[in-house]
């Protein structure tokens, strides 16, 4: 989990995604967030998050987005 | 006589009234409610204003219907609109204000906030005046439409005014290239502060076609995009290269219906051509455009209808000059370069051209110069500051820039802006911005007695937009110098091109 906040930190320094919630549905991420966050976890974790998973429930939180990762680990 | 873009209104609301013009996710509005609101505006504006035109109306924008009506609804004030992000940090908000002297300000986001100085666009349209008349024909078409702001290498952004003449001759221009009918379905893109929009909103209203605002949303969760796009009908696409890469990246159209999508043209940077090809595979009966010009034109210089695929390595040309544009280069002491293959300024000049800078006359006259052929000491033309050569079959091709202004996420951005708000960081001492083409980020070199590249992060976040963000911040003690003692780019370029140059491979003189 730490190893993705800080993914997700270096991408968007002014969040504070261990308490941030609403990432989507209150327009916090845009396109090339979740595109340069999606590449980076993609590389780093050795997994491939895929357009069928894009889905703003994935998103929203980094809770969210750290259970399909384990999902797609697994 | 077409002498505003509020007539390219009237004529539509006159021909098609019951035909849909404007449509989002959540609401749909045909041409006839978009010419009776559109004036409705216009007349609250004029009265709010008090019967005072070409002056400046600041609006608030997010990616909705209400957006292209409040635009028409200052043209039918006699008034011109600056359209501001409502994302945009307040500092720089500030800064547009300073230079743009708004008479008014409207949020019209459809979630808009009530604040002292900022009225919604709800309480416009109530209004049953007819002052939108007198405005309309005092109108003529060297008045001012609108003013797109764009990043400033000193720091403080530039407002490119655009005439209501320069995008009536976009529209007939475009029209005449492509063909557009009341048949074509837009599917646009781009932000409306952005200036790609233009073309969405008029070449869409001159044909009388319908222009489906896509959600950023359809963007940011791409597997839903292509559904939408074959529900809608959308057609016809005028889309950043950012935008098509994105999609690319993530094979958004993979194992998918394929949308009915007929016209793709595309500008804002170079087309890389994997992503062209991806595009051509997906789509293989669309008429593929590579679009070339900066926000100073309404519309482009010129365009290239894509034929065939591209290897890697080979240019994607950006083609001849559209009618009534003239392209050309010049050297580095201003004379005409008649030679093909030889390199230098892409320059125009025509009727799409801006005036100029809003209330910038310096910066105005570096880049809005006169005709160095022309005998009439008048006649002027811009320069792009992009680098270009001729073929020998006419076809012009784009080689780089001559300073070190980028094109990012389709945006168009002053690395020296950037370097301008890292350098009034406290503590830092000064910094280097420089462009990671391969990996499409900023990354930005910064001298200071410490680390503080957290610190430089989170003061940006309040100063720039967004896409003007470095991506990652290196921290030397000391930036190594050149021989006039000034930062050494080239070398810094160099170790970034190599991926050498991290704090841990500094030597520290």
């Amino acid at each position: 989990m730490e190893q993705l906040i800080r993914i997700m930190s270096e991408v968007r320094p002014d969040i504070d995604f261990t308490t941030a919630t609403d990432l989507i549905d209150e327009d916090i991420l845009d396109s090339f967030d979740i595109i340069s966050i999606v590449s980076e976890v993609n590389e780093q974790y050795g997994i491939e998050i895929n357009v069928n998973d894009l889905l703003p429930e994935n998103f929203n939180t980094a809770a969210a987005l750290y259970e399909l990762i384990q999902k797609l680990k697994a | 006589m077409r002498n505003s873009i509020c007539r390219l209104l009237e004529t539509a609301a006159d021909k098609w009234p019951g035909r849909i013009a404007l449509a989002d996710e959540q609401e749909k509005l045909d041409f006839s409610d978009y010419r009776e609101k559109a004036r409705r505006i216009g007349s609250a504006i004029r009265r709010l204003c008090g019967d005072a035109d070409r002056g400046a109306v600041a609006v608030l924008v997010d990616r909705s219907i209400r957006i292209p009506l409040c635009f028409l609804g200052v043209a039918y004030s006699g008034n011109y609109y600056v359209p501001v992000d409502g994302a945009m940090p307040e500092q720089r908000r500030r800064l547009i204000f300073t230079k743009a002297e708004p008479l008014l300000v409207i949020d019209a986001r459809r979630k808009a906030e009530k604040k002292e100085g900022v009225v919604l666009l709800e309480e416009l349209v109530g209004d049953e005046g007819d002052d939108w008349q007198e405005a309309l024909e005092q109108q003529i078409d060297t008045d001012p439409l609108c003013v797109i702001f764009t990043s400033g290498s000193t720091g403080v952004p530039k407002g490119v005014l655009k005439t209501h003449r320069s995008v009536l001759d976009m529209c007939s221009v475009f029209s005449e290239t492509f063909g557009f009918t009341e048949e074509n379905i837009f599917g646009n893109q781009a932000p409306f502060d952005f200036d790609v929009s233009t073309k969405d909103i008029y070449n869409s209203l001159y044909a009388g076609a319908r222009l489906e605002i896509l959600s950023p949303k359809l963007f940011r969760f791409p597997g839903m995009l292509p559904s939408y796009l074959t529900e809608r009908g959308v057609d016809t696409l005028e889309w950043a290269v950012s935008a098509l890469r994105i999609l690319a990246e993530c094979r958004c159209f993979d194992g998918k219906e394929v949308p009915p999508v007929r016209n793709i043209l595309f500008s804002g940077e170079q087309m890389p051509v994997k992503v062209l090809a991806y595009w051509r595979g997906t789509f293989p009966d669309c008429r593929f455009v590579n679009l070339y010009g900066p926000t100073e034109i309404s519309g482009n210089c010129s365009f290239h209808v894509v034929e065939r695929d591209y290897g890697n390595g080979e240019a994607l040309p950006i083609g001849r000059p559209f009618s009534n544009t003239r392209l050309f280069l010049l050297n580095e002491s201003l004379e005409y370069i008649r030679n093909a293959d030889e390199t230098g300024e892409l320059c125009f000049t025509g009727g799409c051209m801006a005036l100029g800078y809003l209330n910038d006359p310096e910066r105005t006259a570096e880049a809005f110069i006169p005709d160095p052929e022309s005998r009439t000491g008048i006649s002027r033309i811009y320069r792009t500051g992009d680098l270009g050569y001729r073929r020998p079959d006419g076809e012009f091709v784009f080689v780089g820039r001559k300073d070190t202004q980028i094109k990012h996420m389709g945006h168009r951005i002053e690395l020296g802006e950037v370097e301008t708000a890292v350098n009034g960081v406290n503590g830092v001492e000064i910094s280097c911005c420089l462009y990671d083409q391969e990996n499409c980020r900023i990354v930005c070199f910064y001298q200071a007695k410490e680390e503080c590249g957290k610190e430089i992060a989170l003061t940006l976040a309040k100063a720039l937009p967004k896409y003007m963000w470095p991506a990652e911040y290196v921290y030397y003690k000391k930036l190594p110098l050149n021989r006039t003692s000034k930062i050494d780019r080239v070398l810094l370029k160099q170790k970034l091109k190599e991926g050498n140059y991290g704090t841990a491979d500094q030597d520290h003189e």
